[in-house]
């Protein structure tokens, strides 16, 4: 008996807490947030919470990110690379002369040549996401466990891989990629509605999404998407510089980026319903009214509203049916945008929530859920109700993954065959506490098919469970030796409500003697018929050779002596009769030792046998 | 049947308690493991379910859920010393077989 030590279920808890981030990987900025004990910390670089996707090259070789502190030096700076991940060719030379980057092929990957060395698009983003990395790890003092990383909702395989391959080289671990507007739905919570179709308007700096979402059973599946990836907050800057420019010939600025800020400083000033804003510039005072306002920016919101108009009709949903409207994105912040858009689709606007911030927190509870740190209430999706098992010899459910596991999880065992040259083997997939298969729920079986033929044990046959973060079960069936290999996915949450399960947890407390009583009943006669099936084979086989007829007799004796009980004895003696079978057919497994070990030394050498 | 506690092992259950500073009992249980079916559990108890089978002996409360009761009824739970190891243990009156390693056992 092995020695125990007791446990601390505290001890677990605080040890299995990891430290896990959600990243918004953004075309101009980013955000890199945790959820912990309902409470969001976004990590901040240079004191902001908000880090510019910028990377500086610097002529000695290092690289720096984030905001340009550094005047001194040659410098090569790349920003929006994001809008780079997947382009083809073409399109990668038609933007980057845009922006006045040279570029090139590295490892059939778009690269830029900074300095004489080429960074890869996949490379600049690794830098960034390492530098966001570094800012948390810092801040937090514990190395990242794992990210959840936010992608457009129209990014396709190739990109999304683009992004985990970035990923990889600065060593994070993703533990999931998810779609913006997605992470923004989660982030409101609403994926503890039932179901409802949802747009998501993201209006950022650079580019512009809308995404329609619908919601069934806590999934969130995006329906359409569409956008426009050179319309952003920077447009509604230009327009108000330009006014201020026809407005105001008189004024003359140092620079343009002075123009830009002042812009900028007038836009932010209608964040709020305000009438009027005087701005003064340098002795020259600018007064802007809400209505002229309205009118300057009026074409770049209406464009924004046509775009949602075509993404609802490519979903084929009808204003009516929309739930809500949800903000991303700080020129969100407009309340002009806010206005036209409850106009223009008669919903209620969501917008609770710093839409700078929105998509990032989102990816941060997502990320709590997923490494098992948040112990709330998302029982379905979070954790098993149910023990998930599979139907073994005498109606027995064998539990693979107990109850109450986080999810997503991967669990197996080994399993064989009952009879020799058995080659096939139905695996039965159940749900549920008790230990028959008839009182647990079938969730569907599959055969595994094309066993090579052997003895009854031999083949090792490994069954697996697969759970994905969605609660999705994929069983599949391989036996080791020939690899072959049978698959199923199952959705094994359907059909049980939450007082079915509570229900079938309470009867197997209840009916737990019973089913100890039955286990061991049934266990007892496989035992029994595994005895008697080996028995009979080797009688078969070399019992004539091996035994006289009185020894023979002995060992019919006992074995019918066992056939009889099985029906209707109660399992003690059942197995007291294996026992003594066991026991008095000794003389038998000793001779059968005996051959096989002869016929295997027979017309060898002494050394080639020792 | 109850549950009960030697001497030796209710003196350093009461003194891991007392270094903890918090929990309401010691809960014993079975899970499915090892090479021959069933393994013991044992750890600190914060919370007494509604349906727990709760025993008091020598001072210590033992907690067993109705499902590993019923492999553990009339169980005595000692402590002892191997060698350089020491440890509890489950004197189970209910096990048939134990495997080699010991770890887990049958009913």
């Amino acid at each position: 008996m092995s020695l125990l030590k007791i446990n601390d279920p505290l001890e677990e808890s605080k040890h299995l807490k990891r430290f896990v981030v959600g990243i918004d990987f953004g075309t101009t900025n980013s955000i890199i947030c945790m959820h912990n004990d309902g409470k969001f910390t976004q990590f901040r670089d240079n004191g902001s919470e908000i880090i510019p996707s910028t990377v500086h090259f610097l002529s000695n070789g290092d690289v720096s990110i984030g905001l340009d502190e550094m005047n001194s030096g040659e410098k090569y700076s790349i920003s929006s690379i994001k809008r780079f991940i997947g382009l083809d060719e073409a399109q990668s030379k038609e933007l980057a002369n845009k922006y006045d980057h040279t570029i090139s092929k590295k490892d059939n990957m778009t690269s830029f040549n900074v300095f004489e060395t080429n960074h890869s698009v996949v490379d600049i983003s690794s830098y960034l996401l390492k530098h966001l990395k570094t800012v948390a790890e810092k801040e937090e003092g514990e190395k990242i466990f794992g990210a959840v990383i936010t992608v457009p909702a129209y990014f396709n395989d190739s990109q999304r891989q683009a992004i985990k391959n970035a990923a990889l080289l600065s060593e994070i671990n993703v533990l999931r990629l998810i779609n913006e507007p997605t992470a923004a739905a989660i982030a409101y919570g609403l994926e503890s509605d039932s179901q409802g179709k949802y747009v998501v308007y993201d209006f950022g700096g650079g580019t512009f999404d809308v995404s329609v979402l619908s919601l069934e059973k806590g999934i969130f599946k995006v329906l359409s998407t569409d956008g426009d990836t050179m319309l952003g907050g920077d447009d509604i800057d230009f327009a108000i510089e330009k006014w201020i420019k026809d407005s105001y010939q008189n004024i003359t600025l140092n620079s343009l980026s002075e123009f830009k800020n002042v812009a900028k400083k007038i836009k932010e000033s209608f964040y709020d319903d305000t009438d009027v804003v005087d701005y003064d510039f340098s002795g020259t005072k600018i007064t802007l009214s809400k209505e002229k306002f309205h009118q300057i920016i009026s074409d770049i919101i209406q464009r924004t509203v046509t775009i949602v108009r075509t993404a609802l009709k490519e979903s084929q949903i009808r204003t009516d049916e929309i739930k809500s409207i949800l903000l991303v994105g700080g020129s969100t912040r407009i309340k002009y945008i806010k206005t036209l858009l409850s106009e223009n689709f008669n919903c209620p606007i969501l917008d609770d929530i710093d839409p700078d911030k929105v998509v990032a927190q989102g990816a941060a509870i997502q990320a709590e859920i997923l490494s098992g740190n948040s112990k709330e209430d998302i029982l379905l999706l979070d954790v098993l109700p149910l023990s998930l098992g599979i139907e073994t010899m005498g109606n027995l459910s064998e539990k693979i993954i107990p109850r109450n596991t986080s999810i997503p999880i991967k669990s197996k065992k080994t399993f064989t065959t009952f009879k020799d040259g058995q080659t096939k083997l139905l695996i039965h997939i159940v749900q549920g506490e008790r230990e028959l298969v008839s009182d647990c729920k079938s969730l569907g079986q599959i055969i595994l098919d094309n066993i090579p033929p052997m003895v009854a044990g031999m083949p090792r046959i490994e069954v697996e469970f697969q759970i994905d973060a969605d609660g999705m079960l994929s069983v599949t069936a391989t036996e080791i030796n020939s690899n072959t290999k049978a698959t199923i996915d199952i959705k094994p949450s359907y059909g049980l409500s939450e007082t079915e399960i509570t229900k079938m947890i309470s009867d197997a407390n209840s009916f737990a003697e019973k089913d100890m009583l039955i286990r061991r009943n049934s266990e007892s006669r496989v035992e029994a018929n595994r005895v008697i099936y080996a028995l009979s084979q080797a009688l078969e086989n070399d019992g004539s050779e091996l035994l006289n007829d009185d020894e023979i007799n002995i060992v019919n004796d006992e074995l019918m002596k066992l056939k009889n009980l099985i029906e209707t004895a109660e399992s003690e003696k059942i197995e007291a009769q294996i026992k003594q079978l066991e026991k008095n057919t000794e003389f038998y497994v000793e001779r059968r030792m005996n051959k096989s070990i002869q016929s295997l030394i027979r017309g060898k050498d002494v050394d080639e046998v020792l | 049947m109850s549950i009960t506690i030697t001497e030796i092992a209710a003196k350093h259950v009461n003194s891991h308690l007392k270094q903890r500073g918090s929990g309401v009992g010691l809960r014993l249980g079975v899970k499915t493991t090892g090479c021959s079916g069933l393994g013991y559990v044992i750890e600190f108890a914060d919370k007494i379910e509604a349906d727990d089978k709760v025993f008091e002996d020598k001072g210590i409360t033992l907690i067993v859920s109705p499902k590993s009761y019923v492999y553990l009824k009339g169980t005595e739970l000692d402590f002892g010393r191997e060698g350089l190891n020491e440890g509890f243990k489950f004197n189970n009156p209910n096990v048939k077989d134990k495997c080699g390693c010991g770890e887990s056992f049958n009913v």
